[in-house]
Order: structure tokens, then sequence, then C-alpha cells
């Protein structure tokens, strides 16, 4: 496969990949490169200036503070599947990840790229999205904003980082005590792109529902908050009748594949029971932990 | 007397590791892609992006002025050189549609070569391909097969016709059998396109020898001699000015054999500019430019008698060609019509098999050829008549199966390039009642099947019988050459691209000759090193070019006898060939080994008697004597999520025959290749066209095959009945799995969903939402 010419720039300081990726417009950050280098490779992508953040210092911290845990830029989705950390404050975001690609994948591919990278099919939008991730964004003169997940993903290959900007980390509120957490995907074969996944989050307290948090990516351009399915869930006991009330609210426009992957049709349809199985499985988590 | 030995265990039949496994596992694989020569200089095609168009002018002033680009061709450059791509499968009354390496001023496909350029880097190619402006003005695009079969658009007006070869098959009184028929059934099937897609791409090098000035390509293919014989014809050159090399080949299926643009192309470019040119085909192209395969349409129809004897089939199939003959073009649509009865004895027999053109990539064979199709279309019917009858899915298919005793079967149909079809071994009903058995359909089963369709469960059971054509010639040739260390040279001119040819020939020589593996190193690939050759196709390399590789290795045993006599001054019947050496009989410490009998035969100064030849080799040539044919009985069971969509395959059984089994280890690595190919075009793989004929998969995130995370766990079991035809039983084993798989699977798709009155008519790509289509929107929720 051939890229078309591009340069390559690997800066070793947050400042100097800020100055490179200001200094020619359509400058492209290369973290882990699993989405970015197939699309240059097929020239569906010809940015002038790669900026590779790998050799940056201060981004591949995986810490927690203040009730929440914070993924830097060039942490591996494997590290984070392998870390204790993840797997005892972020159930969900473990959830997902088993399902994103491959391990060879994996091991390369980083948390945050794959976040900004915002592929519509792509898994980790609908989490970032239900548990309210917040991203640390700096502009192009260093200064740093925090843009909630919600306001983060604009249409699909858009988020919303300024140009010459970066992304230096997301971060994951902590999963309360009483939480279990669930992650359901269609896809058209094991690891693929999903047709439609959906990810769910649910806190008991005393016995009964008290926080909730459910979102689904692929059925339009952008992940969705499945709020109706919360509102639902929220105060009531965890049943099976409960779970499966809730997820029947589960509405929303779904955009066809142009390369007919599934029709529009079929996402619409499936759209309650993803959001179904994606609470059970959280259910499943919560019962295992009991 | 000779002291008795413990018999000398045999390789054939043994699950001998693969020997080129370690190399290969280790990264030291050489495909074309690894091979670097110096002063090497890249091609890039200038593709079609229409489906069906005129040129009307081509300008590559821009990539000509860009340094690094050091020429671009079209088809007026090189016309006056370059013959058209041959096809080795028309019938003698197919109309002409031959591809021109470049388009001869009309493109007919998405990808089809409009004009090739040359530049020293390749990105320097891939950046020059945007600089050569191609204008077109465009024309109707022939994208269906009822557009095809409408004829208002031609491909090549002066054709008449769209439909280029029909293949005529006449058994029996057909009209007869119908007017007689109690019940008669009609379906119309689909089956869509897909294709091979080999994990190695295609890839050459060509390069004019520097030292005798002979063109030498290097080229992913499975059979390098016929692509010398193929260049030789469209060059002009001699073939004994033409090397060609298949290095390590990652996958064919079919694919790669083929004799495409840029094997005539690259080999062009390096002539004019006498520097080694190089082109590796991207899987973006490869998915355009590479064959495509299956696409077909059959409408059957079968009359059967009250008691379920399936007395006639009069079917007629279209296959949708693509936009020009490929070297193997016809033989899909010639398999399917003469293969489509299967096991089942049917007397009356009528097919009618029409070769139709569309504005498609080439359409060619893909493991199974038309068997996948055929046994699809067969086995659906059986699962349609036995429903009508009420009758048992497998005692229908006993009745109708031809049994032992009936075999030699002279079947009154015939496969282009191969011959007449004449079923000579096996037991379809064995297989049959043993798949049956192992997959647990039996009296049982619909009782189960409702019990767990209570629980929200919905299960089916498939079948498919399959016979298969393997093993065609018409010969393979081998050479067997001794050291004077004892170690063994095999020659063979069928050149594998996965198949573990090193393993299976070494396990065949090592048994003739009585020594051990490790002695032996097997050759091929290279048309200067085994000088003759057909090549691996149509399941036919280890039985013919393994039963060649032993026979020649028997004329060295039997010179290395009459060695040992002339040494040893005795009679050569009282000698006797053991564990790799001559033996005196009665006197068993007097022996001479391979490698003694090696250095007697090339001692110059004491030649062999009565002219025989210096050195010890042997040379063989097998001549198939006709087609072997391999069967087997598919089982799939799976469960369908009818929520979802998803089918999940639960369990996967194969009872074949191959013949004589030399490594079925090996045998069943081909089976479970197979069953994956067939479950990735019945649930994944698809080339679908817009209406405008562009092709909507453009890459392997659009085109998606199975991983080994979707596959099942495959059980087989073996059964040998060794075919008259060849030296030692041996039959094809390599396309009975994607053979069976599609017919199998649809079969328990249907079961698992008949529920909802499902009637199915269609291979495939049976994806998520197509299955939940199938299910009523109300059931309740499980």
């Amino acid at each position: 496969m051939k890229p078309a010419p591009f340069d390559y720039r690997r800066p070793t300081t947050v400042a100097a990949a800020l100055t490179d990726l200001s200094s020619v417009a359509g400058a492209r950050v290369l973290a882990g490169g699993q989405s970015l280098v197939p699309l240059l490779s097929l020239r569906l992508a010809s940015p002038p200036v790669l900026v590779d953040i790998n050799r940056v210092a201060g981004l591949d911290l995986l810490t927690t503070t203040d009730s929440r845990v914070h993924i830097g830029a060039t942490v591996r989705q494997a590290t984070v599947l392998a870390s204790p950390v993840a797997a005892r404050h972020l159930p969900l975001v473990v959830a997902a990840l088993t399902r994103v690609s491959h391990p060879q994948v994996r091991a390369r591919g980083t948390v945050v790229g794959n976040l900004c990278h915002h592929d519509p099919a792509s898994e980790m939008p609908a989490v970032a999205v239900a548990l309210d991730a917040e991203f640390t964004v700096l502009g192009p003169d260093g200064t740093a904003s925090t843009v909630a997940a919600a306001d983060f993903f604009g249409d699909q290959f858009e988020v919303a980082v300024p140009v010459g900007g970066l992304v230096t980390e997301v971060s994951f509120p902590v999963a309360p005590p009483g939480s279990g957490a669930g992650f359901f995907e269609v896809a058209r074969k094991a690891r693929d792109y999903a047709l439609l996944s959906a990810a769910a989050q649910l806190t008991v307290t005393d016995g009964r529902i008290s926080a909730a948090a459910v979102a689904v990516t692929g059925l339009g351009h952008r992940p969705l908050r499945m709020d109706t399915v919360e509102d639902a869930l929220r105060g009531a006991a965890i049943t099976a009748d409960a779970l499966r009330a809730a997820a029947r609210l589960a509405t929303g426009d779904a955009v066809p594949h142009v390369n007919r992957r599934s029709t529009a049709a079929y996402r619409t349809r499936v759209l309650p029971v993803a959001v179904h199985r994606a609470l059970r499985a959280a259910a499943a988590q919560l019962e295992e932990d009991r | 007397m000779s002291t008795p030995t413990a018999a000398r265990p045999k390789y054939v039949g043994g699950a001998v590791k693969r020997r080129e496994d370690p190399r290969l596992l280790l990264g030291r694989g050489r495909y074309v892609a690894d091979i670097a020569l110096a002063g090497t200089v890249h091609m890039a095609v200038v593709r079609s992006p229409h489906a069906h168009a005129r040129i009307t002018g081509i300008d590559a002033s821009r990539a000509l002025a860009t340094p690094g680009v050091l020429t671009v061709l079209t088809w007026p450059d090189i016309s006056a050189e370059v013959g058209p791509i041959p096809c080795i499968d028309a019938y003698p009354d197919s109309l002409p549609a031959l591809q021109t390496a470049l388009a001869d001023g009309v493109v007919r496909y998405v990808g089809q070569p409009v004009a090739v350029l040359v530049a020293t880097t390749e990105y320097g190619a891939e950046d020059a391909l945007a600089l050569v402006d191609v204008t077109y003005e465009l024309l109707t695009p022939v994208v269906t097969m009822d557009d095809a079969l409408a004829g208002e658009t031609l491909l090549h007006p002066e054709l008449g016709t769209n439909v280029v070869t029909t293949i005529a098959q006449d058994v029996g009184d057909v009209d007869a059998a119908f007017a007689a028929a109690d019940r008669v059934y009609e379906e119309t099937f689909e089956i869509h396109r897909y294709a091979p897609m080999p994990m190695e791409t295609r890839g050459v090098v060509a390069e004019v020898d520097p030292i005798s000035e002979r063109l030498t390509l290097t080229t992913s293919t499975q059979f390098p001699h016929l692509v010398r014989g193929f260049l030789s014809g469209c060059l002009g050159i001699p073939e004994s000015r033409i090397r060609v090399v298949a290095p390590d080949v990652g996958g064919g299926f079919g694919a790669k054999c083929e004799f495409y643009c840029e094997e005539l192309l690259a080999p062009l470019l390096a002539l004019r500019l006498r520097r080694p040119v190089r082109w590796i085909e991207d899987r973006r192209e490869h998915l355009v430019a590479s064959t495509h395969a299956r696409e077909q349409r059959h409408t059957v129809r079968v009359a059967v008698l009250e008691d379920g004897t399936v007395t006639a089939v009069d079917a007629r199939s279209w296959t949708s060609s693509g936009a020009a003959y490929s070297t193997l073009t016809t033989t899909p649509a010639s398999i399917s019509s003469a293969m489509l009865r299967g096991p089942y004895r049917i007397p009356h027999y009528r097919a009618r098999a029409h070769c139709v053109l569309t504005n498609k990539t080439p359409l060619a064979v893909y493991r199974g050829a038309g068997h996948p199709q055929a046994v699809l279309v067969m086995e659906r019917m059986m699962d349609v008549i036995a429903a009508d009858l009420g009758r048992d899915r497998v005692a229908l298919r006993l009745q109708n199966s031809l049994t032992p005793a009936e075999l030699p079967s002279d079947r009154g149909t015939a496969i282009v390039l191969a011959g007449p079809v004449v079923y000579d071994t096996g037991d379809y009903g064995f297989c049959l009642t043993r798949a049956a058995e192992m997959i647990g359909l039996d009296e049982d089963w619909p009782a189960q099947q409702a019990a767990a369709r209570a629980e929200g469960r919905y299960l089916g059971i498939g079948l498919a019988n399959l016979v298969e054509e393997t093993s065609i010639g018409p010969y393979e040739s081998s050479v067997v050459r001794v050291d004077g260390s004892g170690a063994v040279t095999v020659l063979t001119g069928s050149s594998p691209h996965g198949q573990g040819h090193v393993t299976t020939f070494s396990q065949l020589v090592a048994d003739e000759l009585e020594i051990d593996i490790e002695r032996i190193t097997v050759l091929y690939g290279d048309t200067d090193v085994v000088t003759d050759g057909v090549g691996t196709f149509a399941s036919r390399s280890a039985a013919i070019g393994g039963a060649a590789a032993r026979k020649a290795a028997g004329v060295v045993k039997d010179k290395a006898m009459a060695v040992a006599a002339h040494v040893l001054e005795i009679d050569v019947a009282d000698l006797e060939w053991r564990d790799g050496a001559a033996h005196v009989r009665g006197l068993p410490a007097r022996s001479l080994s391979l490698g003694e009998l090696a250095q007697a035969s090339t001692a110059w100064n004491a030649p062999l008697p009565g002219g025989m030849s210096f050195n010890l080799e042997g040379t063989y040539q097998h001549q198939a004597a006709g087609i072997a044919f391999s069967n087997a009985t598919h089982a799939a069971k799976l469960a369908v999520d009818v929520q979802t969509g998803e089918v999940e395959i639960l369990d996967y059984v194969v009872v074949h025959d191959c013949g004589t089994v030399i490594n079925p280890t090996i045998v069943e690595g081909q089976v479970h290749g197979g069953v994956a190919q067939g479950i990735g075009g019945t649930f994944m793989e698809d080339l679908p066209y817009d209406a405008d004929g562009r092709p909507l998969a453009r890459t392997l995130q659009d085109y998606t095959t199975p991983t080994a995370s979707d596959m099942p766990w495959i059980r087989t079991d073996h059964m040998e009945s060794p075919t008259p035809l060849n030296p030692y039983g041996m039959k094809g084993a390599g396309e009975g799995g994607a053979t069976g798989a599609p017919g199998a699977l649809v079969n328990a798709l249907q079961d698992a969903l008949s529920v909802f009155g499902v009637h199915l008519t269609v291979d495939g790509p049976w994806t998520p939402d197509r299955v939940l289509d199938l299910v009523p929107e109300d059931l309740p929720w499980a």
C-alpha cells in the first residue's frame, strides 16, 4: 500500500507537538496508527504532515485522581485492558475494549486515538458518552480546556478539537460501588466493526437502581445517549421485567450505510434488543459481584 | 536366511507434520513482494473507474513530465506486440470475447487496465496514476443478469448477444420422464458473487536475465508452466526464451489459476526498459482486478414419482461471466451443469448452461468451481421434495443415491478440459448415514428442535451430499534423483500454494524408497528447475503429481537394483529392496545403500554396463486415466438468534472420501479451509455492484471474510474408497470443503426458520439483517 507523500515529525514535548500541528494546514496526529495508517495507504487521507506523538513525554500515563481515571493520549488499548486500575474502576471501558478489534490491533491502538477518530461504527464513543467522559483538549497556543463527551463528538469522523490542537487525555469517572457494566454489539463477524453497539452501566443502591448510563453507537453518525431508557430505570428494582420494559423505550433514527453493512431498518429493529442485552449483561455482572 | 526385521512404518496414511510449516511460521517465506533485484523499477496500472465507457482520450503528458516516471503505455503503443489474454476452456462454438492487456477503446468493467506506467519508486508510480488523464464517454452499463439477457445493451455489439457460450448436457429422455412424473417441482436459485480472496494478493517481477538474455517472470501463480506457454503465445517469444518462477504463494484458490494482464505487461516493460519491473497488487486492486467467482442463476424442474424416486431434472443456468473471458471462464458453468445431480441416480437429465457477459470483473474458478452452486441447488431441492412428500430427508436421499454396486457409473455428461463424467468409486449412502448420525439428525430431532424453540432457541440441521470432480489430467511429471550421500531430490511440475506438497510428496517417495523423510528435498515452481509440468488446481496435485513422484521413485529403485546387481555381480532376482538399500537374499549383511548405489552410478572409472546412463535418477510422467470423483456429506447444526439475526454454527460434520489418504492432517486442513470459505460465502462475503456497475466492496472493511474466531469446531470422519484410476488409489481433497458447505448451511438455516414459512432460494450472504428479515417482527422477546 502506498500513501501519498507527507512530512513526518516526531516531537518529544507537547509544546513541540503543538508547533508541528500548527505548521501546516491539515497536519494530523499519529498515535497508534491503527485507523489512520490504513486510510493513508488507501489515500483516503493525505495529510501533508504527520505528527507522531508516541515519544511525547507524559502522554503514556494511566492515573487515578479525584474519583476519575485518566488515560493519556498514547496509552494503548491493551495497556488499559491489562491494568488492575481499569479492571477495578472502569468495568464498562474494559467490557467495550475487549470488543475493539483483535489483540494485535489493541497492542498498538490507543484509547484516545480511537475516540478521536470517531468512526460511527466504533464501540468506545458509546462508552464515553454513557459515562460522561471528559477530554483534555489543548488549543494551538497550549491553553487547556475540558470538553465533555456529550460535546466532543460531532458528525462522523469529527470531534471538537480546534485546528492545530491536541487531545492529551480522556478521563472516565470511577464506577461507584454497586455498579455493573454490560456491553453488547452485533457485528458481521467476530471483532469486526459493530453494526450496532450498546453500552450500559447500572448502579444499585439499597436494592434499587440509583444510576443508569446507557448509550449506543452505529445508529446514526454520532453516539446516542438513551435518556428515556435511563429515566425508566432510575429508581426501579432490578428485575427482568424492568430491564425489558426500559429497553423497549430505546428509540433513535438510523442512517443508511453507504456500503450496505446493514440496513437502517435492521438497526432500528435491533436497537431495543441491543440495549436489552447490554442491560442484562450489566445486571449479570452485578449478580456476579454480589 | 534373512533376519526378520520389524516392518518399516509407512509414512503414507500417517499424520506427518507439515515439513514446510516451521519456515513459513517463522516468517522465512519468500513471496514475490520479498524479491528485491538491484535496479528494479515499479509498474502501476491506470484502471477504469467506469463499468462501461468509450475512451475518448488519454493524455499522459503530465505523468511523463514528472521526474522518476520512465514510461506510460496505452493500447495503441503495444497492440502490435501482444496478443489477447487466452481462454483455454472455450467451447468450439463459444463466441469470442477475449480481453486485451490494456483496454482497446472501450472499458467494460471497473478496474480494467487502461494504461500502464513505470516509475523509479513504488510511491512515485502510485502518485503518477493521478497524472494520466483519461476521458470517457459513458455507455449504458449491463449489471444484472436480467440486463444482460434482455440484450438491449451489448458488451460486444459485433457478437449480437451477451450470451457467449451455451453448454448442453443431455441424458436419457427428459420429456418422457416429466410426462410420467407424479409431481413436478420448479425453483429458481440465485447464487451471489464473491471471490477467493487469498491472503497474498497477486504480484510479478519481470526481468531480462543478464546472462542468458531470457525473460524471467516471477509471479504468484498456481501454474508457472502454463504461464510460460501463455506468455510465449502472447508475446511471440519461444518458450525456450522464457523462465517462469512461482516462489512461495500465499493462497490461490483459483484466483491464481489465471493468466492476467499484469503478467503480460510487466514482461513487456522489462523487455523494453531492460530493467527489472515489479508490480504488487494491493487489496483495493485485487477486489476488482483479480477474478471473481460463483455468481449464477439456476432454474430447475424436477420430476418425482409418488414413492420419492427422482426421475428427471431439467436445468438451466446462467453464469454472470463478467466483461470478458478469463483463462478459465466456462469451467464453472460446465461443472455445474455436468455435476448437478451429485450422488443421485436421476436417469434423465438435461441442462443448458449459459455464460453471460456483464460489466463486471471477469468471473472464473474458485475452490470447487461450479460444484458448490450445483450442490446447493440439488440439496435444496432434495429438502423441498422431502418436505412436500412428508419424507425423511436422509431416507429420500438414500433412496435416490447410487450404491457402490452401481459404480462405475457413466453419468452421460462431460466437463470441459476434464472429459466424461464416470463416477468411479465411493459409498455415498455410508457417508450420508454416518454424517446424519454424527450431527444428531434422527427421529428425535424434530422434538428436540420444538423443545428448543419453546425456549426461544431456533435450531436447524442441514445436509449436503456432494460428488466432485478431482484429479483431472492430462498428466503431471516428476524427476527423482539421488546424490552420493543418499539424499533424494524430488522435482514436481505441480507448483503448490499452501497444499503441503513438500510433506505429501516426501511421504510417497519415502515409502517407495523405504528411507527417512528427512532425506528428501522437494523442488517445484521454477520452469528452469522443473522443465515440464501442469500445475495445482482441480484437486489434482497429490493424486496426479504424487503418483508421478512415487512412480519416478520406483524408476530410481529399479535402476538402483540393477546397479547393485552389477556391482555385486549377482542376478537382480537374488536381490531385495529393504530399508533404502539393496540386500542380497539370504545374506542380510551384504547390502548396498541408496547412497552407495548413487556413487556407483556416477563412477567415471567404472561405467555401468549395457549402456545404462550415469547417475541415479528417474523420470516419470503420470497420465490420468480419467476423472476420479471424491465424495462427502456435510452436516451443519446452527442456532439463529431471532432477535438480532445472528447465526451461530453449533456443530459441523464432514464425512468424506478422497480415496487413499496420504496425510489425514493435511486432508483435514483442506476440509477446514474449504468449509471456512463456504461459511464466508454463506454468511459474509459479497461483491455487490450499484446500478452504475460500480463495485461497493472496495476494501476488506466492506468485504468481510471469516477469521479463526468465526469458525466452529469441525468434526471429520474419513472413509477410503481407492480409485482404480490411480496406481495408489488416491483422489483429490482440496475442494470438497468449499463445495459442500453452502448447501449444508443454507439447508440448516431453512430448517431453523421453516416454522416461519421461510423458503430459501438464495445462497446468501445471510448477514444479520437479511436473516432478521425472515423473522416476524411480533415475535415475543426471549
